[in-house]
């Protein structure tokens, strides 16, 4: 899956970032290098609020539901 | 795992517009960031703004806009940090305190706009910068998105 970030810049310069297509935490790493690069070109930045997407958001993302990524039902014993 | 993240941001600059003899990239982003604000409101980039008296006070940026002739003028300090000076003062008192927030904020929006999509592409990112209005006030949001 591609990687994207998407940065949306409000009116009074906060951000709001989104990771697409990492795993693990390779998100945290790259928010973290980006900020690193942000303040070489003087914006400091201090995060308010930091939260893990949900399911929803996921699928949304993917554009695929729980039931299309599991289409064989878990076999039971 | 995926996250959202929110950030506040601040401005800081390179405390001198020159570092051995070519012009600071926090100086040049800040000149482009300027030009654009200037152009988004019809405006016109200066080096001066003018008070309620019509006095003359130098700034290192400004923006003259037809919505504030007075202007909005950019100030950085011995330690790099912004701040915007103007005159809203209306004897009629209508005031401009709006059309000096529209300057001013719009520094700051494509200041950051700017400072990220420059940030990606050091990262390798393809960037691609569009705006979208968000909110009931249909507020001017930038929205920069980067892909690998």
């Amino acid at each position: 899956m591609t990687r994207k970030v998407r940065v949306k810049v409000g009116i009074d310069g906060a951000v709001e970032a989104d990771f697409v297509g990492f795993s693990g935490s390779d998100c945290l790493e790259e928010a973290e290098k980006l900020a690193e690069n942000l303040a070489r070109f003087g914006l400091l930045v201090d995060p308010t609020s930091v939260r893990k997407k949900t399911q929803a958001e996921l699928e949304a993302e993917s554009g695929t539901t729980q039931e299309e990524r599991d289409p064989v039902p878990a076999q039971r014993k | 795992m995926s996250v959202l993240s929110r950030y506040r941001t601040k401005i800081r600059l390179s405390p001198t517009r020159e570092v051995d003899g070519k012009v600071d990239p926090t100086w040049r982003l800040m000149q482009e960031a300027v030009e654009a604000t200037a152009q988004d409101l019809g405006g016109r980039v200066a080096d001066r703004v003018l008070d309620a008296y019509n006095k003359s006070v130098v700034c290192d940026f400004a923006v003259i806009t037809p919505g504030f002739p007075r202007g909005v003028g950019v100030r950085v300090d011995s330690t790099g940090a912004v701040t915007f000076l103007y005159d809203h003062y209306d004897q009629s008192g209508r005031g401009y305190r709006r059309a000096a927030a529209d300057i001013s904020e719009g520094i700051v929006q494509n200041y950051t706009a700017l400072a990220v999509a420059k940030a990606l592409a050091e990262m390798n990112y393809s960037v691609e910068v569009d705006e979208a209005r968000e909110g009931p006030t249909g507020a001017r949001a930038v929205v920069v998105r980067g892909s690998l």
